[in-house]
């Protein structure tokens, strides 16, 4: 399988404290990763540093093979990069349609015409299409998460993060959303990196895990791998209830 | 198509025929001249000052410094080129120097500035404007403290009669162009891709750069834009001043002044600083001539109330009022 994007060693400190401590990760072509850890673990600046909003202090990001290291945050969204907010970051001022818009726009380097489309086929994949025209701020909360998925897969990324999309919500909201993620990148052709607060239902979706702890990617496998691992139920699971 | 396209296309019209309707009654009503060009000139100001405000929510205090800019511009085309090219070629280099002094001002601040946080932003271009006034005058250039008067050089190459030509339909041709450039820029903004591009950017920076937009980028086109017309402001107000002084140039009246249009009306629209330019010029000529002396202090009241009642600006609080309706859904 081919590695879409490879973070090599990368370390992010925030005055004394070590964010991200030498993280290695391939991530693969077509594949569902799900990251999971506690809070303060470091998956937001991971996210954070592949993103280009936080610079890494070591190591260095490639995609496809190119160093984005020290690419600017709209050129890794150029490149494909794509990112939902764990708290939609919308504009709620705006319509639904203008929102995907806006990524097609930019991230996805379409035509006015273009992303218009593209906008209302996505809306129509997250049951969004009915609300196009709606003024975004008016939205219910689980609709702006599904507004949010929307956007970063608008504009057509080849990685999608997906930060804590479905942390807060009740459990059937969060099937819902996880397995419309996995029915869109499976349709898509898009890998999909997300960050699970719901571990026991991310494992029936992600094709592969990886556990972080304290800055740093304690262990890697399958789901269920990662499940019942002991270290995993110690420091992140205690005992499961399901 | 959508309603809320169909008034995109609507307010062009209606602000197009507004200043249409001023055009006509300056030319029927010449009497009313000045008080038409004073009206016309707070619509330029506005809506210039609302091409960088209005669609980045970055504030310049040193707005002035463009005005003063096209001043200069246009005193040193008519000192450098009376007498060797007709009346309209030193208009039209004027015009050229006075698009490049700002665009070159524009481009040097803004991207030093514009890496830097809205507040941050408005706090680096307050001494912007004071900082270029002491430059002139510390260093002697562009006449120093005296200012440039260019009534003489006008006289003695073109004429007296050129002199009023100039001063006269010049000047209130060029502001009237101006409020038309103003008008079709602003509503390019807001139907163009770069109109998505600033509103990501107005409601979280880091955000938009995470989607592909290059905020650096589109705020610099923004305050570019904004700077040329402010500098041609100051072209066509050089023409009917036929003079311009560093102290009252760069003085923060104009900025101020703009603030409060495009806040009251509605930031990032096109009808709202253009309604509310018209009633700021109307307000200030009225009390200035009813209420000589006393009316700074009248005007200042007035704005504290219009402050206090639409804080959001009046299309902010009619987007409050009626949301969820389809006024808040055309008014942009």
């Amino acid at each position: 399988m081919n590695i879409v994007l490879k973070v090599e060693n990368v370390a992010k400190y925030f005055g004394g404290i070590r964010a991200l401590d030498g993280v290695t990760l391939d991530i693969y072509e077509n594949e569902l990763l799900a990251i999971i850890g506690p809070n303060g673990a470091g998956k937001t600046t991971l996210f954070n540093v592949i993103t280009g909003l936080l610079k890494p202090d070591k190591g260095r990001i490639l995609f496809f093979g190119k160093d984005i290291t020290k690419l600017p945050p709209e050129r890794r969204a150029q490149l494909g990069i794509a990112r939902a907010f764990q708290i939609p970051k919308l504009i709620s001022s705006a319509s639904v349609i203008d929102n995907v818009i806006l990524s097609c726009l930019f991230g996805g380097k379409m035509n006015l015409n273009t992303a218009r489309n593209r906008s209302l086929k996505v809306l129509e994949m997250v049951g969004l299409d009915r609300k196009a025209y709606e003024t975004t701020g008016n939205l219910t909360s689980p609709e702006k998460k599904l507004l949010e998925l929307a956007r970063a897969v608008a504009m057509r990324p080849r990685v999608l993060l997906l930060d804590e999309i479905v942390a807060g919500m009740p459990p059937v909201e969060v099937d819902n959303i996880l397995s419309l993620v996995k029915k869109i990148s499976t349709e898509e052709k898009i890998t999909a990196v997300a960050m699970v607060e719901h571990v026991v239902r991310a494992v029936r979706y992600a094709d592969r895990a990886v556990f972080m702890h304290q800055g740093k990617i304690l262990l890697e496998g399958s789901p269920n791998d990662l499940l019942n691992n002991k270290l995993v139920r110690d420091v992140y699971l205690g005992e499961i209830v399901e | 198509m959508q309603p809320v396209f169909l008034f995109r296309h609507l307010t062009l019209i209606v602000s197009l025929a507004i200043v249409s309707v001023l055009a006509l009654l300056r030319i029927m009503l010449f009497e009313y001249a000045q008080m038409i060009y004073f009206i016309v000139f707070y619509i330029s100001l506005g809506l210039a000052f609302n091409v960088f405000l209005g669609f980045t929510d970055y504030v310049c205090f040193g707005y002035s410094v463009f005005i003063a800019l096209g001043g200069y511009a246009m005193a040193h085309a008519i000192k450098w080129f009376a007498g060797v090219l007709n009346p309209p070629l030193v208009i039209a280099i004027g015009l050229l120097l006075a698009i490049l002094y700002a665009l070159i001002l524009a481009l040097i601040t803004g991207f030093i500035g514009l890496r830097l946080k809205e507040a941050y932003f408005a706090i680096a271009t307050i001494g912007l404007a004071q900082g270029v006034r002491f430059f002139i005058e510390g260093f002697h250039v562009w006449g120093g403290s005296e200012g440039l008067i260019v009534a003489s050089n006008i006289i003695a190459h073109y004429g007296s009669k050129w002199l009023s030509t100039i001063s006269i339909d010049y000047a209130d041709l060029l502001m009237f162009l101006t409020a038309i450039l103003s008008i079709l820029i602003t509503y390019y903004l807001l139907n163009s891709r770069a109109r998505y591009a600033f509103m990501a950017i107005k409601e979280d920076e880091d955000v938009a750069r995470s989607f592909g937009v290059n905020s650096v980028k589109y705020k610099l086109l923004a305050f570019s834009i904004s700077g040329i017309l402010g500098a041609l402001l100051g072209v066509s107000k050089l023409l009917k001043d036929q003079a311009i002084f560093p102290g009252e140039a760069f003085s923060l009246t104009f900025t101020l002044e703009a603030l409060v249009i495009t806040l009251a009306g509605g930031k990032g629209t096109l009808m709202f600083p253009l309604v509310l330019g018209i009633l700021y010029a109307g307000l200030k000529y009225f009390l200035t001539t009813m209420f000589p002396g006393l009316q700074l202090l009248i005007f200042a009241v007035i704005v504290i109330v219009v402050v206090e009642l639409f804080p959001e600006g009046v299309a902010g609080w009619l987007r409050r009022r009626y949301k969820g309706t389809l006024i808040e859904k055309i008014i942009t």
